[in-house]
C-alpha cells in the first residue's frame, strides 16, 4: 500500500478526475479526456501542462487520418503521487 | 488547500469522484474482440510457421513485426489503450504461467514436428496457441468491463 500523502496539484477537481482516468489505464487520448471531463480544449490543455510541470504526465503525438491527436500518460511519479494521495483521501474519509 | 481544512465529507466527495472517472477509462478501455482475434490470428499464424520449419520462413520476423504493426495502429485507432501488463501480483503470476504454457507448446510443436514429421502438428500448434491469446484476450476484455461496472474485483 502506498503512504498516504496529500498532493495540491492533483488534488484540484479536473486535475483529480485526469488522473483518476489516466491511473488503470495506458493512455488515453485528448479529445476522450476532453469529452469525459466536459471542459474545453484550452482549459484541458492548461490542467495537463500543469501535471506534465509537476512530471506526472508525459505526451505522445501522433496522426490519423491526417488529423493530428495527442494521448497522455500518467508517468511512474503520476502513478505514485495518484496513489499516495487516494490513500491520503482515504484515511481523511476514515476520520469521525 | 492542505489535508489540515479538508473534511472527511469533502474527502469522501473527491473518492467517490475518483472512482466514477476510473469506471468511465475502464469502459473505454474495453478491448474490441477484432483486437483479440487479431493478435491470436497473428500469434497462432507465427507458432505455426515455426513448428513447419520450412525454408524460406520467417516466422520470427512476422510475429515481432506483425505485433508491433498491429498494436500501434490499434493504439492509433483507439481513444484509451488498456495497461499492457495486469498491476496485480495474481495477474502477473496468471500471464507467466500462460507464457511458460506458449513457450511448451512452442518447442513441444517444432520437437514433434521434427520428431514424427506430422503434417497437422504445425496447424494444432498455431491453432492452440492462437485460441490461449484470445481467452487471454476475452479475460482481459471481461475484467475491463465488471470494474466499468464498478465491481474490485
Amino acid at each position: 500500500m502506498k503512504k498516504p500523502r496529500f498532493d495540491t496539484v492533483i488534488h484540484a477537481p479536473k486535475r483529480l478526475q485526469i488522473c483518476a482516468f489516466l491511473a488503470p489505464v495506458q493512455e488515453a487520448e485528448f479529445q476522450v479526456l476532453r469529452d469525459e471531463l466536459k471542459v474545453s480544449d484550452s482549459v484541458l490543455s492548461k490542467h495537463l501542462k500543469q501535471l506534465e510541470d509537476a512530471g506526472y504526465v508525459k505526451f505522445r503525438k501522433g496522426a490519423v487520418n491526417g488529423r493530428k491527436r495527442m494521448w497522455a500518460t500518467l508517468t511512474t511519479s503520476g502513478r505514485k503521487a495518484f496513489a499516495g494521495h487516494v490513500e491520503e483521501l482515504k484515511r481523511l474519509a476514515s476520520v469521525v | 488547500m492542505t489535508t489540515q481544512n479538508l473534511k472527511p465529507d469533502e474527502a469522501q466527495v473527491a473518492l467517490d469522484a475518483i472512482e466514477e472517472k476510473q469506471r468511465a477509462a475502464f469502459r473505454h478501455a474495453v478491448p474490441p474482440r477484432w483486437y483479440g482475434a487479431g493478435l491470436a490470428l497473428i500469434v497462432g499464424i507465427g507458432f505455426a510457421l515455426y513448428a513447419m520449419e520450412e525454408p524460406g520462413n520467417t516466422p520470427g520476423l512476422f510475429i515481432v513485426l506483425g505485433l508491433a504493426l498491429f498494436i500501434g495502429a490499434s493504439r492509433e485507432k483507439l481513444g484509451v489503450f488498456g495497461k499492457e501488463l495486469p498491476d496485480t501480483k495474481t495477474g502477473m503470476w496468471a500471464l507467466a504461467g500462460v507464457c511458460v504454457f506458449l513457450l511448451a507448446l512452442f518447442f513441444g510443436g517444432i520437437m514433434a514436428r521434427r520428431a514424427y514429421d506430422i503434417a497437422w502438428v504445425p496447424l494444432v500448434t498455431g491453432f492452440v496457441a492462437g485460441t490461449t491469446i484470445f481467452l487471454l484476450s476475452e479475460s482481459a476484455r471481461r475484467y475491463y468491463l465488471s470494474r466499468a461496472a464498478g465491481s474490485s474485483r
